[in-house]
């Protein structure tokens, strides 16, 4: 008797990731079509969140929509803020105070290093390193306790509005500030010995999820999505807005272009964010916090777009105004609408285990996606 | 004047409406026949070189539809804005998504929530691969001004009809 071997074909097989599972980081759900292990097609399905903010913001006073915008980047809820306050300047021709700006950026940048910290805790999660969370919620619980004495709220702050902020630092912000500070640079080098040099952690990353330049670009890619990709895109640096054009930092630029280097972008850029904290505590003069406003605000008929650095990348507002009380039309560019766009593109020839490293290090938030 | 808009003018004078050049910022009006070879340019051009679509959305006028492009040069850092109006009774467009594919998600948007048509589309066949928002099953075009939903009944199916 003889032994032959024939060669085995079976069709492929469509998978559902999500919409309900935790590495989606929200409601997401990839339809992934899979031969063996290796994926073959993707198409995202978003739109889960759905709520119809912008159109929402259509019948409503300028100001009143800024606390919808907390509900976009849920994150960085003072970043989300900043865009739409920003463009309602622009639009109103509105000038904010010196002290406002500092706090906005200082707030701001708070704010980015709560929101890295939750990528860093959940990302390493993702990878099976359920350590790293621990530690980084606990710092991530001081900053909301900081955030909290600042704005009275510890996720959706509301605080940034447009002609500034409403309130001043409380008693004794800058000292608390200052002490966590000096205490979360060596946190952060904790992260590095846990993560960095980690074998584990390597493998699941170097050299995965390769994004090239070329297609960062094409895609729209920003953020540290784009700067781990070699691209040096920081709106804080081409188009400064309040005063980060005082602010001495650096843009990290990584040119691999893979989850590693996105990562790596994340961690040294809350290096950078606590050395802009520092020079805003040190710098910032006294005076107004809040410039004044008309109580009707009615803007001249036009068009305004503000450009503001999000944890997540470009995020801008867009609003066009007839000449009444409410916006015509309101519009958010979310940066992770665009690097969501890119998995259809990057997924095709990957191991369906490593889609969950590369979702986890574009760092998507589900709020502003579906708006 | 600024260098990019001369250029862009010395090619394409008579198709835009409206231009104005700044020293960071470039903004122009075309008429939906001149979209498709001057983005052809600006994208190609390596003195224009746009190879970065920063944002792109739609409004409703009550009259017509305005198409909103913002693009960047990643050389020169410089924003270009380009505003398109359509016809509201016939909003069709050509797609720019091969040019810019970080625009397939954002004119599936303006389908999804104005009903601009974009011809050329990977997904222009099937209204229903086009939404991206809302259901695929949902009827109507909600961020425009006249839309006015009848509730079904059943918050997930959307309006049964509209006005």
């Amino acid at each position: 008797m003889t032994l032959t071997t024939t060669e085995i074909t079976s069709p492929g097989m469509t998978l559902n990731m999500g919409p309900q599972h935790p590495s989606t980081h929200g409601v997401l759900r990839l339809v992934v079509e899979l031969d063996g292990e290796i994926i073959q097609s993707c198409r995202p399905v978003i739109g889960y969140l759905h709520r119809g903010l912008e159109k929402m913001m259509e019948a409503r006073p300028y100001r009143h929509n800024v606390p919808f915008t907390d509900r976009l980047d849920y994150l960085a809820s003072l970043n989300s803020n900043l865009a739409i306050a920003q463009a309602i300047e622009r639009i109103g021709n509105v000038t904010v105070p010196e002290r406002g700006q500092y706090l906005r950026v200082l707030l701001c940048e708070i704010n980015r290093l709560a929101s890295h910290l939750v990528f860093l805790g959940t990302f390493a999660t993702d990878l099976g390193a359920t350590t790293v969370f621990l530690y980084s919620f606990r710092e991530r619980e001081r900053i909301l306790d900081l955030l909290e004495a600042m704005t009275g709220a510890r996720l959706t702050y509301n605080w940034i509005r447009a002609g500034g902020v409403p309130t001043d630092l409380p008693e004794g912000f800058g000292e608390r500030l200052t002490a966590f500070l000096d205490e979360f640079q060596f946190a952060l080098d904790e992260y590095d010995r846990l993560l960095t040099g980690n074998r584990i952690f390597r493998a699941r990353c170097e050299g995965i999820g390769v994004i090239s330049r070329e297609m960062a670009v094409a895609y729209g890619a920003s953020g540290p999505v784009a700067r781990g990709s070699g691209i040096a895109y920081d709106i804080r640096k081409v188009a400064p807005y309040d005063v980060y054009d005082r602010m001495e930092f650096d843009v990290p630029v990584y040119t691999e272009g893979d989850c590693m280097a996105r990562y790596r972008v994340r961690v040294e850029e809350m290096r950078q964010s606590a050395r802009i904290i520092r020079q805003c505590l040190r710098e910032m003069p006294e005076g107004e916090t809040m410039a004044k406003l008309p109580k009707i605000f009615k803007p001249p008929p036009g068009e305004a777009y503000s450009r503001t650095e999000s944890p997540r990348g470009e995020l801008s507002c867009y609003l066009s105004s007839d000449g009444s009380m409410n916006p015509t039309r309101v519009h958010f560019r979310a940066p992770s609408f665009f690097h969501l766009g890119l998995l259809p593109a990057m997924l095709p020839g990957v191991k369906v285990a490593d889609v969950i490293a590369i979702l986890g290090s574009l760092d998507t938030v589900l709020g502003e996606v579906d708006r | 004047m600024s260098a990019i808009l001369t250029r862009i003018q010395q090619q394409f004078g008579e198709a835009l409406l409206q231009a104005q050049g700044g020293e960071n910022e470039t903004r122009l009006t075309v008429s939906p026949d001149a979209l498709r070879p001057l983005c052809e340019t600006l994208r190609s051009d390596p003195a224009l070189a746009f190879g970065y679509i920063a944002d792109m959305t739609a409004r409703d006028t009550g009259e017509q539809f305005i198409l909103w492009y913002r693009l960047v040069s990643m050389s020169s850092l410089h924003t270009l804005i380009l505003t398109v109006a359509l016809p509201r009774d016939h909003p069709q467009v050509v797609s720019l998504a091969d040019l810019w594919p970080g625009l397939n998600w954002l004119e599936r948007e303006c389908f999804d929530l104005f009903g601009i048509r974009f011809a050329g589309h990977p997904d222009q066949e099937d209204p229903a691969r086009m939404r991206i928002l809302l259901p695929e099953d949902w009827e109507g075009f909600p961020f425009r001004k006249d839309y006015a939903p009848v509730f079904s009944g059943n918050p997930l199916h959307g309006p049964q009809e509209t006005n």
